[in-house]
């Protein structure tokens, strides 16, 4: 039994147990009505659940990193107007497009594991109350940023 | 002359021929025939263990997960080394998604019978099902040096290769399900799972007829037939980016109406502009509603 050895040891015990991650369409919702802040944190959850949070900190780091940049873009840079000017919608547009964005960064990297879960039937856990979470956490987040840009002025 | 599980006039039964005509039974899926065999029987001999296994067997195949538990968990506390009732009591962990529980039990057989390649395949399906693919691959290949004709461990592999991206260049494992279990429910679903992916749905949709005709009673095949209906109807056609590319496809469509209505806009009045955005939201609502209600008149 010495080459087997290691197929022979437990794997879903502790941390290296994986679980499922929440679906593509928890994802994008979330980081439409979200923000990249809210797909930021779906994304977090996710890599948590296959065990690779570290390799993923960038893809988490990136989410807060294009959030706030656009956020500063908006308010400091004057890129609302500059949007209401062009496109005829202003901030909101701005966070719908920079979340499916990084929806579709986040979808590339998490890709192999939603093919293996859909051609191996496995089922994503429902994904309503981490979205919602997710949305409310990131509006609040979105409003200290906003309330201390107010307060520096 | 009687058939299988017919209520027979004289000479009860012996232990041996209820066992081979329950397995008969079970195998035909006359669950009902199976457990009126075997209930009188087990009353007579409660603490039988192939009686028990048969009944949790039924139990299992009745989708009465709770008492087969309880059945195979009686059988396994007189005769906790029963081959077949640790495999059913793993399958049962399984399917309730105990995961980490039914590893030990496949490892606990796994020990006792290091040669099975049945078993490698099984704790591979487990190691599958839990996304450990490297781990299930490895499993798979053991379970094929020691069976290379393994069903289970064929199957595996034509997974592992799909869910790999290698099906486009054709799979050896597929391919030799095909040749070696060309009649079997498992190369069947291996064959719908690789056709689904190549996105020939018409093609899909014959195997899983196929498959539902088999065995016409099987509630999944039904839904799988139901689902490969609702892919290849003519009005699924205007959302073909979404059942393509899925959620990608939706986001790929949503960047697109944005910048086609900027550009639009440019040589557009006002009341055309409208028209479009209401087309635009109807398909947006058409593309929520519409599968999901198919789905529910086919």
């Amino acid at each position: 039994m010495r080459v087997h050895d290691d197929l022979l040891e437990p794997t879903l015990v502790g941390a290296r147990q994986l679980r499922p991650i929440y679906s593509q369409q928890t994802g994008y919702i979330t980081s439409f009505f979200g923000g990249p802040l809210a797909g930021a944190i779906v994304t977090g959850l996710n890599a948590r659940r296959l065990g690779r949070l570290k390799q993923d900190a960038w893809l988490v780091a990136f989410g807060v990193v294009l959030a706030l940049g656009l956020f500063w873009w908006q308010i400091r840079l004057g890129g609302t107007e500059w949007l209401v000017s062009v496109v005829g919608r202003g901030a909101r547009l701005a966070d719908e497009f920079a979340g499916v964005v990084y929806f579709l960064v986040a979808l590339f990297v998490h890709r192999p594991f939603y093919r293996h879960m859909a051609l191996a039937g496995i089922d994503s856990p429902s994904g309503w109350r981490v979205g919602i979470m997710a949305v409310v956490v990131s509006m609040f987040i979105y409003l200290g940023v906003l309330g201390l840009h107010l307060l520096s002025r | 002359m009687t058939t299988v599980g017919e209520p027979t006039v004289g000479e009860p039964l012996s232990r041996a021929e209820i066992l081979a005509r329950s397995d008969l039974l079970i195998e035909r899926r006359r669950l009902d025939q199976a457990r009126a065999l075997l209930a009188p029987a087990l009353s007579a001999s409660p603490d039988d263990e192939d009686l028990l296994h048969r009944v949790a067997i039924v139990e299992y195949l009745d989708d009465d997960e709770d008492a087969a538990a309880e059945t195979v968990q009686r059988l396994l506390s007189r005769a906790p080394d029963h081959y077949g009732g640790r495999l059913l009591y793993a399958e049962i962990l399984e399917h309730r998604h105990q995961h980490a529980d039914a590893e030990t039990v496949w490892l606990g057989l796994l020990r006792d019978f290091p040669e099975s390649a049945d078993l490698y395949a099984s704790y591979a399906r487990l190691m599958l099902s839990t996304l450990h693919l490297s781990k299930a691959q490895r499993l798979a290949a053991e379970a094929l040096r020691l069976e290379p004709e393994s069903e289970n461990a064929l199957f595996v592999m034509a997974m592992c290769d799909l869910i790999e991206g290698r099906q486009s260049e054709g799979s050896r494992y597929l391919d030799t399900l095909v040749r070696e279990h060309p009649e079997n429910v498992q190369t069947a679903l291996a064959l719908i799972i690789a056709l689904q992916d190549r996105h020939d749905m018409a093609g899909a949709l014959r195997v899983a007829r196929e498959l539902l005709r088999s065995q016409p009673t099987n509630e999944t095949f039904v839904e799988i037939v139901r689902e490969l209906q609702v892919e290849n109807h003519w009005s699924m056609l205007p959302l073909y980016p979404m059942r393509r590319w899925g959620w990608a496809g939706s986001a790929g469509v949503w960047v697109a109406a944005i910048v086609g209505f900027q550009l639009a806009k440019g040589f557009m009045d006002d009341a055309m502009v409208t028209v479009v955005v209401s087309v635009w939201l109807l398909y947006i609502v058409y593309s929520w509603t519409w599968p999901a209600m198919l789905k529910r008149f086919i």
